[in-house]
């Protein structure tokens, strides 16, 4: 048999078993035929001993071939580390290639790694409840009453078990300072619904939800460590838990770590309350907040929604008033996490798209720092490949190379959104849900990995594919720098800056968009006058501030603080505007019919006190403000905003007319005051009503103090005095300027805004860079060329208007596919813009500019070295 | 004495082969030979066993082979013990060593001696 280098594999592997099993069988025939044995019976013999010759063969076949894969990974990985080893060398010695690669791909990385991590923390993390998948919420309209919510709860058979979720500021006395705190208001299921056992005592019983017994309270963990120390001896105790129906509760459990509500966090858990057996249709407790359920096993929100619409159906015949068709039509159910998370899910993932945008960027630079490293390494690598290293051995070189990068990159790219997260301080700035925790995790290593991973294909492959291309050999005997192959070279760094630039262009866009909407946003006029006015919430202990008691606390304090120097006006409004509560009831204007099968219109409703809007400067349209003189004696009053009266009475003056609150409860009219938007500036001012505190007997609001003086700010801690003085027990639950309520309002906004931005600068210096790389490339390689036509006499600026162009008209392309690309995906943006259309020709004409600055800077530096090209020595230099 | 089946052996094969490349380079038919001188009739051996056990123990790194010439200048495949293997063999020695006595020790009772 014969072996050559021919033969491969496991043809090799076989005629090396073959003559190893022959070797053995001769010479044992020989030795056999030694002691005396005839040819036969040795050769007879020698197979005997020798066993099944085949079946030898066969599993030595096996092994070979096993040790050979191993071997064969083994020294790959000895040649790829001896790659690396090489190529860390070669990076050392040009430092300057190193560094910008790194830190270019770093920048990518890191701030692609930041966005992957808020989005992970908003979207892709489950909630932190057991079987959190299961877990819907019903009918995701707000304000249903406790009854309706246990319809909800009972009436749907794809829900184990449902619970009506809302929050009520209690007062907590008698323990040291007093204070405001959260309670999660919640029903009995609550706890099998979101799978929580108290660390401590037991949950709440049915007979607890009866308003006589409800009188218990679980304590958050939080609460319980810092208010009571972690003491165990808390339960079976009564404490001065003021609000929502009583003046002291039973500590009956402490929650679990780590256990809480979504959104804002719970101190404490209150069953609700109400008369069992309260049929829906005439319980006044509108404030369920939320239903949450838990599906059954393998039952699907589909089924959930379908079961939900037809309750709807069901509930409205049963009770025709309670219910308008709009209300039955929104009826449905959606996933737990869906409804946390909001809208912002598509946003979010529109931003990792876009820093997605800028990871390409910066890996166009790389490829293209690769390609003209490459292009200055030709004769190199044509020597080794003239000397026989393999076109596969050239590629995992260049790979090596690129490999060290793409893992420095990566890592430091983790530590730099690592370092961005910390400064920018996201839960607080973004106005996101879910963000408060944005821990490392498995997924966002392994995103890492897989987008350093994903750069160094897309940068490195490219540029090494290239180097190992065959016609490489004739460079070695060509010997010219400007080498016909380079054309080739050069029409891929021509696309890529076509690309890079395009992609700026769609990211500048966007940017663009995004400040174009804030600025106009910003001019809206909010309808007050924010600056200069400091809000503070106080929520007096209802058992002992009810009924006058309640209002006359408010009308001493606000007295008190009219004192206070420099001050200029004081009110009180119980909702904030720019803040997220709303009360909102039914009500039956002067002219319209009660229709008793239809349900009544509602309005936003706020409760003030005299002087509240002098203080915040809303302007009385027409009428009278409110005064001193309209107190708890009848006839009630009330104000209403341009947008209710214009709905109203489109023609008349509203002054004078009268409005029941409720259908029954009449308010006249005495006077129209200007539009706020009550939630934010991007959503239309609604109907809205302003009834004086002192003529509102049902009570259960908590008032916001607001004082109004240039420097507001300066006043808080003399207002804080005022206030200690004439109320000891009242807790202050918060204070802050208008101002910066205003702005939280708008945090989110400017949060996709500033993110869009910093991605905008951060494409255009990359691809400006880029530009700049490519163009001096370009330039250097073409010397000669621009040398022998200078000789020729063509004159510098000529030479410096082809040069430019060859840089240009690439970048040109760019922008050009960059519009039409950005037409199209700042679509994505449209429900974050504001009073402007995805395509907005200003800010793209503004955009087209920029980038063209940016591209021409980039070019004509390198441009201008090609200008000064000095004909005799560009000739003399090959 | 039993006819032992050399596969039942397989941990004892290996322990022979590495013990038998102890003095240095062989080929499968030195080995074959090595063996058969030592232990005689006792320990009957297929012949066609040895190469995937050599194999193997090429295969883990414990022997390496290279093709030569032997005594008779035919092409033949030897076989030695890598570093690794030399480790092996002497933590494989001690530990039979401690399993033979403990044998010993129960099979022949006090007193007795192999």
């Amino acid at each position: 048999m014969t072996r050559g280098p021919e033969m491969e594999g496991e043809d090799r592997e076989q005629a090396a078993i073959d003559d190893e099993v022959r070797f053995h069988l001769e010479g044992r025939v020989e030795e056999l035929m030694a002691a005396g044995l005839a040819e036969e019976a040795a050769r007879r013999k020698a197979l005997e001993a020798f066993g099944d010759v085949e079946r030898v063969r066969a599993e030595l076949l096996a092994i070979d071939a096993a040790s050979e894969r191993r071997t064969r990974r083994r020294e790959f990985l000895h040649g790829f580390l001896r790659d690396v080893r090489i190529g860390a060398r070669r990076l050392r010695r040009s430092p300057a290639y190193t560094v910008v690669a790194v830190l270019t791909l770093m920048l990518g990385i890191g701030a692609s790694v930041a966005m992957f991590t808020v989005l992970n923390a908003v979207v892709l993390r489950p909630l932190p409840y057991p079987g959190s998948e299961r877990l819907v919420r019903i009918w995701p309209a707000e304000n249903f009453n406790i009854a309706l919510s246990r319809e909800m709860a009972t009436g749907l058979p794809s829900v184990a078990a449902a619970t009506g979720i809302s929050r009520w500021g209690l007062t907590l006395t008698g323990e040291g300072q007093a204070a405001v705190l959260t309670a999660g208001v919640v029903d009995v299921a609550y706890f099998d619904v979101f799978g929580v056992r108290p660390a401590l005592g037991r949950v709440f019983t049915e007979e607890e939800t009866e308003p006589s017994r409800s009188d218990v309270v679980l304590l958050a963990y939080g609460l319980w460590q810092t208010r009571f120390g972690g003491d165990p001896g808390v339960i079976g105790r009564r404490l001065a838990f003021s609000g929502y129906g009583h003046a002291t509760r039973e500590v009956i459990g402490v929650m679990p770590e780590g256990h809480n509500l979504q959104g804002d966090p719970a101190d404490i858990w209150v069953p609700f309350s109400l008369v069992s057996g309260t049929p829906f249709a005439s319980d006044s407790s509108w404030y369920v907040a939320e239903v949450v359920g838990r599906l059954t096993a393998g039952s699907t929100v589909e089924r959930t929604s379908q079961e939900v619409r037809s309750l709807a159906v069901r509930l409205k015949s049963a009770s025709p008033s309670r219910f308008d068709d709009e209300t039955v039509a929104a009826a449905s159910a959606i996933s737990f996490l869906d409804s946390v998370v909001g809208d912002v899910r598509r946003l979010l993932w529109t931003l990792l798209a876009a820093v997605g945008l800028v990871l390409l960027i910066a890996c166009g630079n790389l490829a293209n720092l690769l390609l003209a490293r490459t292009a200055g390494r030709r004769r190199e690598l044509a020597v080794q490949a003239a000397m026989g290293a393999s076109r596969g051995r050239l590629v995992r070189q260049q790979l090596a190379e690129s490999t060290i990068i793409a893992v420095s990159g990566g890592a430091l790219g983790v530590l730099l959104a690592r370092v961005l997260l910390l400064v920018v301080g996201v839960a607080e700035v973004s106005g996101l849900p879910r963000t408060g925790d944005l821990a490392l995790d498995g997924r966002i290593l392994a995103f890492s990995f897989v987008v350093s991973l994903a750069s160094l294909l897309l940068f490195g492959l490219l540029p090494a594919l290239r180097a190992a291309r065959e016609e490489l050999r004739q460079d070695l005997t060509s010997g010219s720098r400007g080498a016909g192959l380079v054309h080739g070279a050069h029409r891929l760094n021509r696309l890529l800056v076509a690309a890079q630039i395009a992609m700026a262009t769609v990211l500048t866009t966007g940017a663009g968009l995004m400040i174009g909407s804030f600025l106009r946003l910003k001019s809206v006029d909010a309808g007050v006058d924010a600056s200069d006015v400091l809000a503070i919430q106080v929520q007096p202990p209802a058992d002992r501030y009810s009924g006058q008691t309640y209002v006359q606390f408010y009308e001493d304090v606000t007295e008190r603080l009219r004192q206070l120097p420099g001050v200029t006006g004081v009110g009180a409004i119980h909702l904030l505007p720019f803040t997220s509560g709303n009360w909102s009831f039914p009500y039956l204007a002067e002219g319209q019919a009660a229709d008793p099968n239809v349900q009544l219109p509602s309005a936003n409703f706020r409760m003030i006190m005299p002087g509240y809007f002098d203080a915040v400067d809303q302007p009385l349209i027409s009428g009278r403000d409110i005064a001193a003189s309209d107190g708890a004696a009848l006839p009630a009053v009330m104000l209403i905003n341009a947008t209710f009266a214009r709905t109203l009475w489109p023609d008349g003056s509203p002054v004078g007319r009268v409005i029941r609150l409720f259908g029954s409860m009449p308010h006249r009219v005495i006077g129209v005051v200007g539009d706020v938007h009550q939630r934010s500036l991007d959503r239309a001012p609604l109907p809205e009503m302003y009834v004086p505190a002192v003529q509102w007997s049902r009570g259960g609001a908590q008032m916001e103090l607001v004082i109004e003086a240039p420097r507001a700010d300066a006043l808080a801690a003399a207002a804080r005095d005022v206030i200690t003085d004439l109320g000891p027990d009242v807790p202050i639950a918060k204070v802050r300027s208008l101002s910066s309520a205003l702005g939280d309002s708008l945090a989110r906004r400017r949060f996709i805004m500033q993110v869009l931005v910093a991605f905008g600068c951060l494409a255009l210096l990359l691809g400006g860079v880029g530009v700049y790389g490519v163009m001096s490339h370009l330039v250097g390689a073409r010397l000669p060329d621009f040398g022998v036509r200078m000789a020729l006499g063509a004159s510098s600026s000529d030479v410096m208007r082809g040069a430019l162009s060859s840089g240009f008209t690439p970048a040109l392309a760019g922008v050009a596919i960059g519009l039409g690309s950005a037409a199209f995906a700042s679509r994505l943006l449209r429900a974050v813009l504001f009073g402007m259309e995805p395509v907005n020709l200003p800010t793209y004409a503004l955009v087209v500019v920029i980038l063209l600055a940016v591209a021409a800077l980039a070019s004509w530096l390198p441009a201008q070295r090609a200008a000064r090209a000095d004909p005799l020595s560009v000739l003399r230099s090959d | 004495m039993t006819h032992i089946e050399a596969r039942t052996l397989y941990g004892t094969l290996n322990l022979l082969l590495l013990r038998t490349l102890e003095g240095g380079e062989l080929h499968g038919l030195d080995i074959r030979r090595r063996i058969a001188e030592l232990a005689g009739d006792a320990l009957k051996i297929e012949e066609g066993a040895l190469y995937p056990a050599l194999h193997r123990l090429e295969r883990d790194g414990l022997v390496e082979s290279a093709w030569g010439v032997s005594e008779r200048k035919r092409r033949a495949k030897f076989y030695r013990l890598t570093v690794k293997g030399r480790r092996r063999l002497k933590r494989e020695m001690a530990s039979w060593k401690e399993h033979v006595r403990a044998v010993a020790r129960v099979v022949l009772g006090p007193g007795e001696a192999l």
